[in-house]
């Protein structure tokens, strides 16, 4: 069924039509909160108060347009709200988290992946905080540019020019260097703290 | 060795599974929907929360110059009915929950129970204490609102305190809920302030609390709801 009419059918007050757009954009809404907001708790909130407001919303929401922009403002207004009444913590990056798959029998080329994200790990948590944020909103909540600026409020030039500039940021910080002889790919490349 | 760049592929994928790492996976939705459709099952017991169910209940043409109908007058005397009920419902139905989180209960509030209006908003502040852990007020607000729209939603500002003396303090913390109730956008506000330093321990405690609402930029507009009261100053005793 397309959504205009899964929307449609929710405007009329269908709980089932409803149901169907929350399992649908679920991972869109608390990934995007949970990129602004740094908090798993507060997501949690945010995406419940959002779907809430949607459902009051939907009976002004005009069925043509398109729903996916709709939603991700009442996310972000819903955040910012939040924001504005707690005092969010981000998590603190837990390096001991990255170290995934490696094992004392994977050889060098693992232990060269795992020092490559501990030293990413490192530079991210030395970025601006608007930086890391645009950044998650784009590798983990998957938004595109003009998304990130609707959500943020920032203009998109700005966003565009965060995204450089904090990409730029990772790559001299990480400085890589590569064997010449090693395979392609992330697992032949080591930090210069190797040498 | 050659020195070169990660290339930009790479960086996205390594970005990826270091958020993937650092946030994890959305919970599942299940107790998310579980949670809303409990909430919705509450809203549909008001009956009137969605304007599809108003128009449905009258079916008024929109542009008719018809009178109502019998039926229709007798439905729409029912409605008013409960709206008006409803309207004497105080938004304070919103506020004692929230004075019984574990931060703000035991504690023997004493009623300040002054009402301003801020343009169609009203605000009381209901209940207020001071003790050595905090200064807690209770606030309702409410806002005529006969179908449920964004224009009927509001805010307020984080508030700041002024003691006798001239000491401004801000909020530590607001605990906060809002609902559609028929006739009225209802919020209920709790705000947490440390207590002022005061030279010697003064019996009762004079404060000024100035409440403004929220404009769409998050920030404070318009002019502020004025309270001035005194509440028993209970240092030493705390939850």
């Amino acid at each position: 069924m397309e959504e205009s009419s899964v929307i449609r059918r929710a405007q009329t007050g269908d709980q089932r039509a409803f149901q169907q757009l929350v399992e649908t954009y679920h991972a869109l809404v608390w990934r995007t909160a949970r990129a602004l907001l740094g908090d798993a708790a507060a997501a949690e909130e945010v995406e419940q108060e959002a779907w809430l407001d949607v459902w009051r919303g939907l009976p002004t929401f005009q069925a043509d347009r398109s729903f996916r922009p709709w939603l991700l403002t009442v996310v972000a207004n819903r955040s910012r709200k939040y924001a504005r009444r707690h005092v969010v913590v981000a998590e603190p990056l837990d390096e001991s988290a990255l170290e995934i798959d490696v094992g004392a029998s994977d050889g060098i080329a693992h232990v060269l992946k795992r020092e490559q994200r501990r030293e990413l790990a490192r530079a991210l948590a030395s970025l601006p905080a608007e930086q890391t944020r645009v950044l998650a909103l784009r590798y983990f909540a998957d938004l595109d540019l003009a998304e990130i600026a609707a959500v943020t409020g920032a203009p998109l030039g700005t966003v565009k020019s965060r995204v450089h500039r904090a990409l730029g940021a990772l790559r001299e910080r990480l400085s890589l260097e590569r064997e010449p002889d090693a395979p392609d790919g992330a697992a032949s490349l080591k930090t210069r703290a190797d040498y | 060795m050659i020195q070169t760049d990660l290339q930009d592929s790479e960086l996205e994928q390594a970005l990826r599974q270091q958020f993937h790492k650092r946030y994890g996976d959305p919970p599942p939705v299940a107790p998310l929907w579980s949670q809303l459709s409990a909430h919705l099952a509450s809203q549909e017991s008001h009956s009137a929360q969605r304007p599809g169910v108003l128009a449905r209940a009258f079916r008024v043409p929109a542009r008719s110059g018809r009178r109502l109908s019998l039926r229709q007058s007798i439905a729409l005397g029912l409605f008013l009915a409960v709206a008006i009920g409803a309207a004497s419902y105080s938004a304070s139905i919103l506020l004692h929950p929230l004075l019984q989180v574990p931060a703000a209960e035991g504690r023997v509030y004493a009623h300040v129970d002054q009402t301003r209006t801020l343009g169609d908003v009203t605000i009381t502040v209901e209940q207020a204490v001071a003790d050595s852990d905090w200064v807690i007020i209770g606030v309702s607000a409410e806002r005529p609102c006969l179908i449920p729209s964004d224009a009927c939603q509001f805010d307020l500002a984080a508030p700041f305190l002024t003691t006798q003396d001239g000491q401004e303090i801000k909020a530590k913390a607001i605990l906060s809920d809002s609902a559609y109730r028929p006739g009225k956008q209802e919020a209920a506000y709790v705000f947490f302030f440390k207590p002022p330093q005061l030279s010697g321990q003064p019996a009762n405690l004079n404060l000024h609390l100035e409440l403004h609402l929220v404009g769409d930029g998050g920030e404070p507009v318009g002019d502020a709801a004025a309270f001035d009261f005194t509440l028993p100053n209970h240092v030493g005793a705390s939850s």
